[in-house]
């Protein structure tokens, strides 16, 4: 016979064992902790690396503790646009995990096909959150759990939320002048020219401000500068009205004046660590990525994105909430039981230490073990201080297409392509379109 | 049965002319013919269930979703009003002429820098393993792994590309190349210096398409070596050694014998590797994620952006049937422009 | 050297020193995003984007690559791709192999249609597959098994069309002589049409084991649990959404990568070999 029949005489043996062992392994998901009569929860995240552990470790934590003999499986499911096909996909043809972490858009969507549970019984109910713990959370952080569009239901509990901030390098400001970071849209402007100096020998020299075309920033910046994003009715945008056009048009003066600049991803880290950038507004979840960038090679700071009225200022979350998924009724309280668990100051504040994630009570800015973190993290608590003057972004149906419009529109300020009116102008007429396609 | 000892190949014809048979009457025939039918059901069918379960029913159900306005459940049965809406939208007609772009820059040149490749590692020469090993390493690594490290190569200001240019001469440091986050056209760009403006539509694909672009061909090269080794494996050397032996020089040889005896390889190339540059997908939305300013939304990421950002499946699914119908098209246009080019033994 | 043959060699040196500066230029860029990853994963986190680009790290980590097998399963997550696409590719060539050759050899009613059926499946985006699949995929049961990772993807519509064109380049008088000696077709596929058609044999398993090995969002969608997950999936660990630790990336990904190289230096003989025996001076 052939020689090939040999060769496959010594890989078929090999193929063979193979196929047995993986046969052999079934995907039985024994996990820790199922005895018998153990109701077991599933709980989709995206987290990874040290945040993967701090979250395993709470998990543990709440398996053990817990009186409703509730088994909790964290599981990673990718990143958020994974983890949101994957749920789409589960919708229609498969089993939905019982909590999920969503973003409010994703919320909306699930909310529309009817999967996710409104939580404002749970919230008062037996098993709630006392008048206490509701006054302790972030208002900012349920409100924008809620949905106008839903009745104003709450239909997704905050979880891992940051806040929008700017960072800022202290003695490249102090340099040029500026003895704290700069407070209104005026001293922002000023302060971006002032520290911006070209190098003679044709390097990259040192700019203003390092952009990252980011809805939420952008959104956050309309909304300090007093614009507004969308009539009451949600029906209309307004980001094309003059605050908001005010903004572009500063920004395309100051890449003019080569003081802004684009980066691609995360490079503002980067550049913000080298020097090259005096300026950013991002949010506060980086800022570990920041402090190493920096090296302790000078001082930075957080604080809140410049403001037109500083008297009332203004600014955006970041980040994303749970969602639990309609059931029967004693898995969505099992469900519960974990969210609330999770909201509580212990786990709060263990949850804030041990992630870049902003605590989602007042509360703990009094615990030791807080201050002990921010000793060592003083930009987080900066960051904190920031969120009472924090407000809820749009979660109306139809609004991530926004988003990529204005994030759309920036891109073309930026590069010269357009003007900041006739890139908001373009942006708003898509925008409308969406919004009604949605309605 | 036929002893089939190595390098035989050609010989054979002359044995069979010595062994073959009485030619089988009619009957033998049919018969055969019905044995023919059953033989290829049979073999055809572990395959044939597979792909229609998971590849061809799908189509099916794809078909049906374009027919409802669909988020993430249905909604209502619209019939062809998500077709329509698509004929009059601007956005999938932008993302159309960025695919093609992205096709007739990749596709040609991928083939013809693979040809010549694959001819020079299939001569002997030194080292030839080794570089048929580096050359395919561009294919080994997952496509999502290679748009990683091509975006850090692309960086303005970290990447090494920029790094190379700069210490060159070629550009300055204060405002190179921004690459994957340039949205103006490469004609524009080109002609920026002097002063002249070109009307939009002639500014070209932006940069940062062009610079996908260049990926994916880099990308391609390694399984087109690949192939085309194999198909150059397939020709007899008896054929090109007797060209040369009839004087014929090495461009001769290529054009009248190899070439045409690649061809089946060749069709199956351009088939193949069209439909994949049509449907790119991993590198783009790693490298651009479909900007700087959409000038990198091909058809696909337009698929994926109605899917996931604006949550309208229905339209989405229109949107793919409708990326499927071109891709046909162009597929069965190439099938029959092949007809004639095309010999098989 | 007799005389008359001086200027033909040294054409030839010139050809050949002319095809070595172009492969090897070539080369170059061919590799270097490699080379780049490779450095990479052995550099410091603030080394790894620094500017100007170091292109060799100033001490080389290697507790990189540590670091990634403790972060991540990864010895599990390789043995499961590894075992997934051995599976998946020898499933593939059994069926496509056997399809290929009806296409190729088998007059049967609706031949071209079937094939021009078949070649359709090729055209259709992933995305727009990826439901409809998953859904089947629990109706049948299969969700979050070995089962869901393998079965959708043992028959290649791509690997049927290489290998028909193939099989259409074998002489037909082979097949006519081995029919009339009473062999079955598949007999004839096992010992003629295979043997011939090695290269693209070949090439098919180095496609289908690529494609199974490379896959990364169907594996995601499908399972649940770390213990079934493959080697990509362990990849996208070291982003964040805050960040990305690019040198432990880097080294993840090129643990992903070298067994497949390994296999292509395997596999690579057996190319070499098959393009040696077609063609051999009779």
């Amino acid at each position: 016979m052939g020689g090939h029949t040999r060769v496959i005489r010594k890989y078929g043996a090999l193929l063979a064992a193979l196929m047995v062992a993986a046969g052999g392994c079934s995907s039985k998901n024994g996990g820790a902790g199922s005895g018998a009569g153990r109701l077991k929860i599933v709980f989709w995240h995206t987290q990874t690396d040290d945040n993967a552990r701090a979250l395993a470790e709470l998990v543990r934590r709440y398996n053990a503790t817990n009186r409703l003999g509730v088994t909790v499986e964290a599981l990673y499911q990718g990143n958020y646009d994974d983890i949101f096909r994957k749920t789409m996909a589960a919708v229609q043809g498969g089993k939905l995990p019982d909590i999920a972490v969503a973003y409010e858009s994703m919320v909306a969507e699930y909310m529309r096909a009817g999967v996710v549970l409104p939580l404002d019984d749970l919230v008062n109910g037996p098993n709630g959150l006392s008048k206490q713990d509701l006054k302790d959370i972030e208002p900012a952080f349920l409100a924008t759990n809620r949905f106008p569009q839903f009745g104003n239901k709450l239909l997704s509990f905050p979880f891992t939320k940051s806040v929008l901030v700017m960072y800022s390098n202290l003695d490249a400001l102090r340099a040029a002048g500026f003895s704290q970071p700069p407070k209104t849209w005026s001293e922002f402007w000023r302060a971006a020219r002032a520290v911006t100096k070209r190098d003679p020998s044709g390097g990259p020299g040192v700019r203003g401000l390092i952009i990252s075309a980011n809805a939420s920033t952008i959104d956050g910046w309309f909304y300090s500068n007093g614009g507004r994003l969308l009539t009451p009715d949600r029906k209309r945008v307004l980001f094309n009205e003059p605050p908001c056009v005010e903004v572009f048009s500063g920004i395309r003066s100051l890449v003019d004046a080569g003081a802004a600049y684009l980066t691609q991803e995360r490079d503002y880290q980067m550049e913000f660590g080298a020097g090259r950038g005096v300026l950013f507004c991002g949010s506060s979840t980086q800022r570990n990525y920041f402090r190493e960038a920096v090296a302790g090679k000078f001082r930075w700071a957080i604080s809140n994105i410049p403001q037109r009225d500083p008297k009332h200022p203004i600014t955006v979350l970041y980040g994303a909430n749970l969602a639990i998924f309609r059931s029967n009724p004693q898995r969505q309280a099992a469900a519960w039981d974990f969210v609330k668990w999770l909201s509580q100051k212990e786990q709060t504040a263990f949850w804030a230490i041990r992630s870049s994630y902003m605590p989602i009570r007042r509360s703990v800015a009094n615990m030791p073990e807080m201050l002990e973190a921010w000793k060592k993290d003083p930009q987080g608590k900066q960051a904190f201080d920031v969120i009472r003057y924090a407000v809820p972004e749009p979660n109306v149906r139809g609004w991530q297409d926004v988003r990529t419009y204005l994030e759309e529109a920036l891109q073309a300020v930026v590069s010269g392509t357009d003007s900041a009116k006739g890139a908001l102008d373009k942006a708003a007429e898509k925008a409308n379109q969406a919004l009604a396609s949605k309605a | 049965m036929l002893s089939r000892s190595e390098g035989e190949v050609v010989s054979i014809g002359s044995e069979l002319a010595v062994r073959r048979p009485q030619k089988p009457g009619p009957k033998w025939h049919g018969q055969r013919r019905v044995r023919d039918a059953f033989a290829a059901a049979a073999m055809l069918l572990p395959a044939a269930v597979l792909i229609l379960a998971f590849h061809f029913l799908p189509l099916f159900y794809a078909l049906y979703i374009s027919l409802h306005k669909w988020s993430l459940i249905p909604e209502r049965f619209v019939g062809a009003a998500n077709y329509f809406a698509l004929a009059h939208d601007q956005e999938f007609r932008h993302s159309l002429s960025v695919t093609l772009w992205y096709v007739v820059g990749t596709v040609p040149l991928a083939i013809a820098i693979s040809l010549a490749i694959a001819l020079m590692l299939f001569r002997p020469l030194w080292g030839r393993g080794i570089y048929r090993t580096l050359y395919f390493l561009p294919y080994v690594t997952s496509v999502v792994a290679a748009a990683i490290v091509w975006s850090w190569m692309y960086n303005p200001r970290y990447g090494i590309l920029n790094y190379i240019l700069i210490k060159l001469g070629v550009c300055s440091a204060e405002s190179p190349p921004q690459w994957l986050l340039e949205p103006r056209g490469v004609f524009q760009l080109a002609l920026q210096n002097a002063g002249l403006h070109l009307p939009t539509w002639a500014q070209g694909p932006s940069l940062a398409l062009v610079a996908v672009t260049i990926m994916g061909v880099w990308n391609a090269i390694g399984f087109n070596v690949i192939v085309f080794l194999a198909g150059l494996g397939s020709i007899p050397r008896e054929l090109q050694e007797a060209a040369r032996i009839d004087g014929a020089d090495e461009w001769k040889v290529f054009r009248h014998v190899t070439l045409p005896l690649l061809s089946p390889t060749t069709f199956f190339l351009f088939i193949v590797s069209t439909i994949r540059a049509f449907q790119a997908f991993n590198q783009i939305y790693v490298m651009t994620r479909g900007g700087p300013m959409g000038t990198t939304r091909t058809v696909t990421m337009y698929i994926f952006s109605r899917f996931y950002e604006s949550h309208e499946v229905g339209y989405g699914a229109a949107v793919a049937m409708a990326l499927f119908l071109i891709i046909l098209a162009f597929t069965l246009l190439q099938f029959r422009v092949a007809a004639g080019r095309v010999t098989y033994q | 050297m007799k005389p008359a043959n001086k200027p033909k060699y040294l054409r030839e040196l010139v050809r050949r020193a002319a095809c070595h500066a172009v492969l090897a230029s070539g080369c170059v860029v061919m590799v270097f995003p490699f080379y780049w990853m490779l450095v990479t994963s052995l550099k410091g986190q603030s080394e790894a984007q620094m500017l100007p680009p170091m292109l060799w790290p100033v001490k080389p980590q290697w507790v990189n690559f540590a670091e990634v097998f403790k972060a991540v399963p990864m010895a599990r997550y390789l043995m499961n791709s590894l075992g997934i696409a051995v599976v998946v590719t020898a499933a593939t060539i059994v069926t496509s192999a056997m399809a290929a050759h009806a296409f190729a050899r088998i007059q049967f009613p609706g031949r071209e249609l079937a094939f021009g059926l078949f070649l359709a499946t090729m055209m259709i985006p992933f995305e727009v597959i990826l439901i409809p699949d998953f859904i089947l995929v629990h109706r049948l049961g299969w969700y979050n098994t070995y089962a869901a990772l393998i079965v959708p993807w043992c028959a290649s519509v791509f690997a049927i069309f290489l290998l028909r064109q193939s099989f259409m380049t074998i002489p037909t008088e082979l097949h006519e002589a081995s029919l009339l000696d009473g062999c079955s077709h598949l007999r004839y596929l096992w010992s003629v049409a295979l043997p011939l058609a090695t290269p693209s044999l070949i090439t098919v398993g180095i496609v289908s084991f690529l494609g199974s090995w490379n896959s990364l969002l169907w594996p995601l969608v499908v399972t649940d649990t770390p213990e079934l997950r493959p080697v990509q999936v362990g990849l996208a660990y070291f982003t964040t959404e805050a960040g990305t630790k690019y040198h432990l990336a880097a080294a993840a990904a090129t643990v992903s990568i070298l067994p497949i190289v390994a296999l292509y230096l395997a596999a690579q003989r057996h190319f070499v070999e098959g393009i040696a025996r077609t063609g051999l001076k009779s």
